[in-house]
């Protein structure tokens, strides 16, 4: 697919994926951290279980977030569409890593601004949440457009994952 | 008496106790949960599920309500190394997958 971008808009986006990179590299001891690594056994008396997973899976799974992240800020930056449009052409494996560093860029900011499914970012001009409300709505936009057309590539029947990222 | 000992003859109590700690059912199966969260939109957790499981439309979007409504769905089901991996899979997603013995 091809994506086109205002050269505002992917510089916001790079600016947004380099940040959430450095979070995803070294993940903070709070909510953030939490939502980008939870548990996978919530029984707590499952420590020694939790720590052989994460022994397992968690360099994998930093290593994969951080590639489809840099997918976004490798992305040329530079108009070359009509009126400066930034025109990124997606290959499908890039779709997918699109989308899951997008999604990460919405954990992190939905995160620090605990949005709940009553109040999911669209905050009052004049709240202090109100510039990042905006920001994750618009995360939440971009992100939207994307599943929609990987939803369609999909079709009804279901599809195995053709890139492994976990 | 014949002259042998007497044995005494301990019945442990659990499954545990006989295997000495760890159950290692293998007949008892893995399920993998997933929890209801703000974040997450329908149509990704529903893109997700077909993905991750080649779920068909329908079993994912049921699924995905499930989630919602419900607070949590049971996604899937088989060996702790399966529930394990589809966990790994499910949280390079970024939904909140957990596993845990089907008791």
């Amino acid at each position: 697919m091809v994506l086109v971008l205002q050269p505002d808009e992917i510089a916001v986006l790079q600016r947004i994926a380099a940040d959430v990179a450095s979070l995803v590299e070294s993940p903070p001891d709070d909510d953030v951290g939490a939502r980008l690594y939870p548990r996978a056994y919530l029984d707590p008396t499952a420590d020694e279980a939790e720590h052989d997973f994460r022994e397992l899976v968690h360099d994998d799974l930093m290593r994969k977030r951080l590639a489809a992240l840099a997918a976004i800020t490798d992305a040329p930056s530079a108009g070359s569409g009509r009126h400066g449009a930034v025109e990124i052409v997606l290959e499908p494996e890039a779709e997918a890593q699109w989308v899951a560093a997008l999604n990460d860029a919405r954990l992190v900011v939905g995160t620090i601004l605990g949005v709940t499914e009553e109040e999911p970012g669209d905050y009052k001009r004049g709240d202090p949440r109100f510039e990042h409300g905006v920001l994750y709505q618009w995360l939440s936009l971009l992100q939207a457009e994307l599943v929609d057309l990987l939803l369609g590539d999909i079709g009804e029947a279901g599809a195995g994952d053709d890139i492994d990222l976990a | 008496m014949n002259g042998t000992e007497t044995e005494e003859i301990v019945v442990p109590d659990t499954v545990e106790e006989l295997l000495g700690g760890e159950d290692v059912r293998p007949d008892v199966p893995w399920i993998v949960i997933v929890w209801n969260d703000p974040i997450n939109t329908f149509d990704y957790v529903t893109f997700v599920f077909q993905k991750v499981f080649g779920y068909g439309r329908a079993q994912a979007r049921k699924l995905m309500l499930q989630v919602h409504y419900e607070g949590k769905a049971v996604v899937a089901s088989g060996s702790r190394e399966k529930c394990e991996a589809d966990v790994a899979h499910l949280h390079a997603y970024g939904l909140w997958a957990t596993l845990q013995r089907d008791d």
